[in-house]
């Protein structure tokens, strides 16, 4: 079971949270155009705070270009 | 979306232990990135002889050196243009803002990258949310949008709720204020002296604000957001609500708010900043019930690790119970209460510009005020001079006068003030940080 910050476990829908976070990050390590690369990383910068905010993930994404 | 009352109710409400295990979480990972990436942090933490796997608890929080803003500059000046605290350079930022530089020094320049200034937004919505702005409300951003960082949070905070944003950059007052009026703001942003300014203006152009659509007045930028005379004057002249919010450009956003039940001071935003109250002498913890330095360690920018960072602010801190919104972050009851070293010394008795500010705007006919020490021959002298509304008469001025001589005496030892009407528009005006303590003196005596 995936658990937050502090050891509590995820509902359904923050393990979904999670799950985009990681997509999106997955994302940013592909070769894309100009048009995804630049707005994968601009949905990324957004949506890191969903996780962060509700303590799923705390990491620095500066080596994505975030 | 739910009705929740907290933007953020997992962790806003988190019990205090809960919150604190979350803190040590981010700070273990925080230092070890600064460690890693900066040069400025790899040199200080090893000078200190710390090392990020030390962090057990948060009381090893104290193995950490503190920054000061003058460290900062001298690492600007180093290596300029940024320094050595960016773990990143230009080419991989997205902006760069400045400090405000009022008092004459170099500014600090601040860059984010993406990830940072999305979260500079977000603290911002943690503070509108509480405020009670929400996405049907129209906000007007009585600001110029230059390089100071000011309220650009704020704004692109609004357009993520939602918020129909009015930017009001390179407009005259006139022209804001007629703006609001025009466009049915709910919401307007500015710091507290422009918001009495806004108001001053719409009374001279026989607008009617009190009549008007605005309901939340949000202000920051200075501390008189929570000097109670001064936010009531708003809330009076606006026909709104006034709440304050505190942040500062080394940290790049907002760190704490006022929420709606408003006890008297602003939440701190404890999960993504980790707070300390320092005394600013020996730089040992304050005990509970006593003023200190706000030292902040903030877990929001990467570029820029900001690790137990010295701010000068003064504080009280309280907790969060004190408040009966059902937050758990603790409170700085009045908000910020001023500089530590905003002091100044008159024939040995202690002044503070905020504490003057509190008794002037229980005055409500006093457009702008200034406060000016002297010295004359071996003697200090300090001097209030007060612009009324243009129409105040004589007879009102000579009542008021007396009154506030006799009401600053009381709070100042006796000290005797000398109160002077200064002629309508004389004084200086300020849209962002008001700076009305003048001090012509070399030093202070004694000092």
């Amino acid at each position: 079971m995936a658990t937050d910050l502090i050891g509590a476990e995820l509902t359904a829908t923050e393990e979904r949270l999670l799950a985009t976070y990681e997509d999106l990050k997955a994302l940013c390590r592909e070769e894309l155009p100009p048009v995804a690369h630049a707005n994968v990383r601009a949905a990324l910068a957004v949506y890191a705070n969903v996780v962060v905010s509700m303590g799923l993930a705390y990491e620095e994404l500066l080596d994505l270009g975030v | 979306m739910t009705q929740s009352p907290y933007w953020n109710p997992r962790t806003e409400t988190l019990p205090r232990e809960r919150l604190e295990a979350l803190q040590l979480a981010k700070l273990r990972s925080l230092c070890e990135w600064a460690e890693a990436r900066s040069a400025h942090y790899k040199r200080s933490f090893a000078k200190a002889g710390f090392a990020p796997d030390q962090l057990r608890s948060l009381d090893d929080l104290r193995r950490i050196p503190l920054l000061t803003r003058e460290e900062w500059m001298a690492s600007q000046d180093a290596k300029p243009p940024y320094g050595e605290l960016p773990v990143i350079g230009p080419e991989t930022a997205i902006r760069v803002h400045t400090t405000s530089g009022t008092s004459g020094r170099t500014p600090l320049r601040a860059l984010d990258s993406r990830k940072d200034w999305a979260w500079v937004a977000e603290m911002w919505a943690y503070g509108l949310w509480a405020c009670g702005v929400r996405p049907t409300d129209t906000a007007y951003i009585a600001f110029g949008y230059g390089s100071f960082i000011g309220f650009w949070g704020l704004h692109y905070a609004m357009e993520k709720m939602g918020v129909l944003n009015v930017p009001g950059g390179a407009q005259t007052t006139e022209a804001r204020v007629k703006q609001i009026l025009s466009f049915g703001a709910t919401v307007v942003a500015s710091t507290p002296t422009y918001a009495l300014r806004l108001a001053q203006e719409a009374e001279h152009l026989g607008l009617d604000l009190k009549g008007s659509a605005v309901r939340r007045v949000i202000l920051s930028g200075e501390p008189a957001g929570s000097i109670p005379e001064t936010k009531a004057l708003i809330e009076e002249q606006w026909g709104a609500k006034a709440y304050d919010t505190a942040g500062m450009t080394e940290v790049g956003t907002i760190v704490m708010f006022e929420c709606e039940h408003q006890p008297g001071g602003t939440h701190i935003i404890e999960d993504h900043v980790l707070e300390e109250s320092l005394d600013p002498d020996t730089l040992e913890p304050t005990a509970a019930g006593e003023r200190g330095e706000r030292v902040v360690t903030s877990f929001g920018r990467q570029a820029i690790p900001l690790i137990r960072y010295r701010t000068g602010d003064q504080i009280l801190r309280v907790p969060g119970s004190r408040c009966s919104c059902g937050r758990t972050a603790d409170i700085y009851e009045g908000g910020i209460l001023g500089r530590v070293d905003d002091m100044k010394l008159v024939r040995g008795t202690n002044v503070y510009p905020r504490a003057i500010e509190g008794i002037v705007r229980s005055f409500p006919h006093v457009e702008e005020f200034q406060i000016r020490i002297t010295r004359e021959e071996l003697r200090d002298e300090i001097a209030l001079l007060v612009e009324m509304a243009p129409d105040y008469t004589a007879d009102g001025w000579t009542a008021m006068r007396k009154d506030l001589h006799k009401e600053l005496a009381e709070a100042h030892e006796g000290l005797n003030f000398r109160i002077e009407r200064a002629e309508t528009g004389a004084l200086p005006r300020f849209e962002l940080k008001a700076k009305r303590l003048v001090d012509l003196r070399d030093r202070p005596m004694g000092a």
